[in-house]
């Protein structure tokens, strides 16, 4: 059955991207990727035979399998625009160069093929990465400059990515109250931590970005050089350049090496004064703390969500379940923000 | 009762052939990824057999204690029982954190040193681990 499915996608690919190149092209060495629940990957090479595009190239297929796992996720005709204006802009990103609604009953992107780690862990600590860790903070921040200078009007982006009527900070919230809601398990820890961000919110951001929406470590190409390529954009929308910024520092994308603060291999300082030399706006030091708190929310959230959609059934799968029991470290770590910041001290109930 | 091995050196058992037998033996990262994670839900479960109710009861105390409601003695539920009352209870509580009701600072401080002990008592079992080394890191 693989094989077969495998023979018919290469065909469809070939018949696609011969329309789209107005040549005859080969496809080559196509074989499937680990991908995430709701995507197939496919690695392939093609060949162009002649025209403009003319010449060989290492490629990905992402193909829409089924429903998104989250609401807010893009579907990937609006990932391939903001893809596409990301690349436009500058933005060192995979260069996509195909969409089609209906390729083999799945709508696919055609995108350049980034060879590299993406595995969190393995960066912050295998010895052929320390050089990498070493230049990723002052390259992550600028590109992340870079995308929140992206002109969200000039690409047409307000049409495809959703932003809200309510401050950024508060349509996270209301989004955290609206899963808590409909899982339904009681968690009084994330209650008076979202109590916490409703008293403590800051002054409404002076300008709406279009923000990446999961910049972190295990979105990043990563090679012995440094970083080659920011990944996953389905969850980018028009929002607060905090949300990305303080994303990174959050405990769980430290990877386990707790004492460095912003993605598990440096302080803050190099990656936020890269941000601002690239013409980021500088951030102060209670918003970021803010946001931190509030992507520790997001991903507590996030690991019942994932339990959620082994529990219901529509995911059964053992890597879901177990996030379930993940959920208690992040709300220690989220308790443990709030109550430094309430009592002044660390927390002493932690230990 | 039933013959020994009693559950946890069963649940102990299957942890160790994950381990010893089947990590080993395979070389498609994913599988050997999800066989690890296996693995590591078997010995959270060892661990909430081995814990037993004391953490569960201490939870309900506080929680009484909390909203005011009359304390049971320890020994008159079954296991099963106390974990639907505490789940009650901790809906009214998060209900109330929501409206507000917990909003003056020593209610918040209250409410939020039982959210704590709730917590680490939580990854005594799930990941003592963790535990250690956030402490530790603080």
């Amino acid at each position: 059955m693989a094989e077969i499915a495998q023979v018919a996608l290469q065909s469809a690919l070939e018949t696609w991207l011969a329309h789209e190149t107005s040549s005859a092209v080969t496809v080559s060495g196509l074989a499937q990727m680990a991908g995430g629940a709701s995507q197939a990957i496919w690695r392939f090479d093609l060949h162009i035979a002649d025209g403009v595009w003319r010449g060989d190239y290492r490629l990905v297929a992402r193909r829409q399998m089924g429903g998104k796992i989250y609401a807010e996720a893009l579907d990937l005709a609006a990932e391939f625009e903001v893809l596409r204006a990301a690349y436009k802009s500058g933005v060192l990103a995979p260069r996509p160069y195909w969409f089609a609604p209906d390729v083999l009953g799945s709508a696919t992107i055609v995108m350049a093929r980034l060879d590299g780690e993406t595995i969190g862990r393995r960066i912050v600590k295998a010895p052929e990465f320390a050089g990498a860790r070493a230049i990723l903070p002052e390259q992550m921040g600028a590109a992340l400059a870079a995308i929140h200078q992206i002109d969200i009007e000039a690409h047409g982006l307000r049409a495809s990515v959703p932003s809200s009527s309510l401050t950024p900070a508060q349509a996270h919230i209301t989004r955290l109250e609206a899963d808590l809601d409909r899982i339904g398990e009681p968690h009084p820890a994330i209650e008076l931590c979202i109590r916490w961000l409703r008293h403590n919110e800051p002054p409404p951001p002076k300008k709406r970005v279009l923000v990446h929406g999961d910049y972190r470590l295990g979105n990043m190409m990563v090679t012995a050089e440094g970083l080659a390529g920011v990944l996953d954009w389905e969850f980018a929308h028009i929002g607060e350049a905090a949300e990305d910024i303080a994303w990174g520092m959050v405990r769980e994308w430290r990877f386990g090496v707790d004492q460095l603060h912003f993605s598990g291999i440096s302080a803050p300082e190099p990656f936020l004064a890269a941000y601002v030399a690239h013409g980021g706006e500088p951030i102060d030091v209670a918003r970021l703390f803010y946001w931190e708190v509030m992507g520790n929310l997001d991903w507590a959230v996030g690991t019942l969500n994932q339990a959620d959609r082994h529990l219901s059934g529509d995911a059964p799968n053992l890597e879901f379940a177990s996030l379930g029991r993940r959920c208690a470290e992040i709300e220690l770590e989220a308790l443990s923000l709030i109550a430094t910041a309430l009592r002044g001290t660390e927390a002493s109930h932690a230990r | 009762m039933q013959d020994r091995p009693n559950s946890r050196e069963l649940i102990e058992a299957v942890a160790a052939f994950l381990e010893q037998e089947i990590i080993p033996a395979t070389d498609d990262a994913r599988l050997r990824f999800r066989a690890l994670i296996a693995a590591n839900v078997l010995a959270v479960v060892g661990r909430e057999l081995a814990a037993g109710e004391a953490p569960i009861y201490g939870e309900y105390e506080r929680l009484t204690e909390l909203l005011k409601v009359p304390t049971e003695s320890a020994g008159s539920q079954s296991g099963e029982t106390w974990h639907a009352v505490i789940y009650t209870l901790s809906k009214i509580l998060c209900a109330q954190i929501r409206a507000g009701d917990w909003d003056d600072p020593a209610d918040f401080e209250r409410a939020l040193t039982h959210a704590q002990m709730t917590v680490v008592e939580k990854l005594r079992v799930s990941n003592p681990r963790y535990l250690k080394a956030f402490a530790r890191a603080d």
